[in-house]
């Protein structure tokens, strides 16, 4: 009898310390990013149509108005997705428009030389097309966004290595001053 | 006294070409047989021009010599036998009997002067058919001092028309986006052998694939002077420029259709590059594709009926034909994973084309049935933006083989690829008609 008693006891604290441990514990606050279902793969994707919103900043985490600073974006060869890298950094770009909402933004599509002159200036565009789509679908307006295609003519690195494409795949964001 | 040398030409032409026709049997349709494995060019014997240029009568026999000599072989017909001495024919000029004495279809020989006076250039070419002993053109042309290149290439024209019954080449042109040294990509003009070049604009911003309109006095190209890539139209007659499209982004990839009346561009205004016709005169647009691909790089034939084009429709570019109105769309290409820049013969039968390969692209044609992919360049360097010569028989491109981007021609079955440009960076060719 005192065995199980003693062995009941010592269930009924481990479940009830269990049970502490389980709820409530931890003070830190979850930053919830939105995951929106995998894209498709192919060039011809139509942009992301996200369902789901960031939840709005909390009190505490509104930091102190930085200067913009706007990232370049890359893509993968012949592509017009968006990679998870590209995504994170489009967040952090979609919180500083958030933030500045008089600033209007050109988003500026390029491509390696790999393709013809003039796919590419369709491709460019493309990827310029489905970076502003995830930025309005993070609440900027369309009105603080214009796009604009350089194909394969305005390449940040003029060596023909695969590093140089690398670079030259991208989407760039130009501050225009009213 | 200068003679009118075009009245002339024609009214002598005619005359000999009927007699001609008659006589030379094997002329009739000679063309088809210039893509046989077996064809054999026609040779000409080719005799020192000789006269008065002050005293640089030897460069004006030599410059002779080298553009009738090129010009005869680019046709595609003929190759020259250069020839030392005196032409076979009395001092006189009268026609001589050489039956026997060569192979050669032809000789011609002639002459040259200069007139001081009135700062004219004169060549005297004289054509003799060797089966026959007849002179078939005896003229005199004249130009002003500076314009022998272009007299030279009206003459091999005239040759080439007498003995072909076809248009020659020689005049013809080829514009082209030439980068400058202030990093501006511009849009320049040579003569289809390279000399001569010009720049047309001088916007200082990227100007990219110019194309000709039919009758070559003017030149359509998308240009971002303006910040966005808009559609322009150079007249080569007034040296001034329109602008044609504005429309909210791209305004691309023209092509101005046979008769002259729409050019063919890629426009993204509905969301994506799309294909659209534009009415030259009334400027008003028709909608030629519906899907949310990308629609790009037009090339009518030269029926006007029908336009080819690249989507990437199917998930990777490849080729497509379809009526001019949009209709009846089929694939034209279904080997490799990426293929673009078709470009239709003048001849209607052939469609020009890249495909990508591990290092760049190579240049193919196809019959418009789908039969017959022929492989042009053999993987030096990357080449691409193929355009053919106005009689079909030829091509040029731009490759990256030397390391720099250069203009290359070469005939329709891959043969003499040759650079027609050296330094600097140059692409983006398109080969007009036959001008005047």
């Amino acid at each position: 009898m005192n065995e199980r008693q003693t062995i009941l006891k010592f269930l009924l604290l481990a479940c009830i310390l269990v049970l502490l441990a389980g709820c409530g514990g931890s003070k830190e606050t979850v930053n919830f990013e939105p995951d929106p279902f995998p894209e498709p793969d192919p060039v011809t994707e139509e942009p992301a149509n996200l369902n789901l919103e960031p939840d709005p900043p909390k009190e505490d985490d509104i930091p102190a108005k930085q200067p913009l600073v706007l990232k370049t974006i890359n893509f993968d060869f012949d592509r017009s997705s968006l990679t998870p890298t590209a995504k994170a950094m489009l967040a952090e770009n979609a919180r500083q428009l958030l933030e500045n909402p008089a600033v209007s933004v050109r988003i500026e599509g390029h491509c390696d030389e790999r393709g013809t002159v003039e796919y590419n200036l369709a491709l460019g565009e493309m990827r310029a097309m489905v970076t502003r789509d995830y930025l309005i679908n993070y609440g900027i307006s369309p009105n603080q966004i214009t796009v604009l295609s350089y194909g394969k003519e305005r390449p940040l690195d003029p060596r023909h290595t695969p590093d140089a494409w690398d670079k030259n795949r991208r989407a760039e964001f130009l501050k225009i001053t009213q | 006294m200068n003679i009118s040398s075009k009245k002339i030409t024609s009214y002598l032409l005619i005359l000999p070409c009927l007699f001609f026709a008659v006589e030379a049997i094997a002329q009739t349709d000679v063309y088809l047989r210039v893509y046989t494995k077996t064809f054999q060019r026609m040779e000409i014997d080719l005799y020192n021009f000789e006269g008065e240029y002050g005293n640089k009568a030897a460069e004006m026999t030599d410059l002779i010599n080298d553009v009738l000599s090129n010009d005869l072989w680019m046709s595609g017909y003929f190759k020259v036998n250069k020839k030392s001495g005196a032409p076979q024919n009395n001092k006189n000029g009268n026609s001589v009997d050489t039956r026997g004495s060569t192979g050669a279809l032809a000789q011609v020989s002639g002459s040259f002067n200069l007139n001081f006076n009135n700062n004219r250039i004169s060549i005297q070419p004289h054509l003799i058919d060797n089966a026959s002993g007849r002179t078939i053109i005896k003229l005199e042309y004249t130009n002003k001092i500076g314009k022998e290149r272009y007299l030279i290439h009206k003459i091999a024209d005239d040759i080439v028309y007498s003995l072909t019954g076809e248009k020659g080449i020689a005049r013809s042109k080829v514009a082209f986006v030439s980068e400058q040294s202030n990093g501006a990509k511009e849009i320049s003009v040579m003569d289809y052998d390279g000399h001569n070049r010009t720049t047309l604009t001088s916007n200082k911003s990227i100007n990219l694939s110019p194309a000709w309109s039919p009758e070559g006095t003017q030149i359509c190209y998308t240009s971002y002077k303006t910040g966005n890539p808009d559609l322009f139209v150079f007249n080569l007659r007034t040296n001034s420029q329109i602008r044609l499209s504005n429309r909210k982004g791209l305004n691309s990839a023209p092509a101005w259709s046979p008769d002259g009346a729409k050019i063919a561009l890629t426009l993204s205004k509905d969301g994506n590059a799309e294909l659209y016709i534009l009415e030259v005169e009334k400027k008003k647009i028709r909608r030629l594709t519906y899907n949310r691909t990308i629609d790009s790089s037009p090339t009518w034939s030269p029926t006007n009926r029908e336009i080819a084009f690249t989507s990437d429709r199917s998930g990777s570019p490849q080729i497509y034909i379809m009526d001019s109105d949009g209709v009846n769309v089929r694939r034209l290409t279904f080997e490799g994973g990426y293929n673009d820049s078709p470009s239709w013969s003048p001849r209607g039968d052939k469609i020009a084309f890249v495909s990508r390969t591990q290092s760049g692209f190579d240049i193919y044609t196809i019959d418009v049935t789908g039969e017959n992919q022929m492989r042009l360049t053999d993987s030096s360097g990357s080449n691409e933006d193929p355009s053919w010569s106005p009689n079909g028989f030829s091509l040029i491109f731009s490759s990256t083989r030397s390391g720099n981007k250069r203009l290359y021609s070469m005939f329709w079955d891959g043969s003499d690829q040759k650079s027609l440009t050296s330094g600097g960076t140059n692409y983006s060719p398109a080969w007009s008609a036959q001008l005047k």
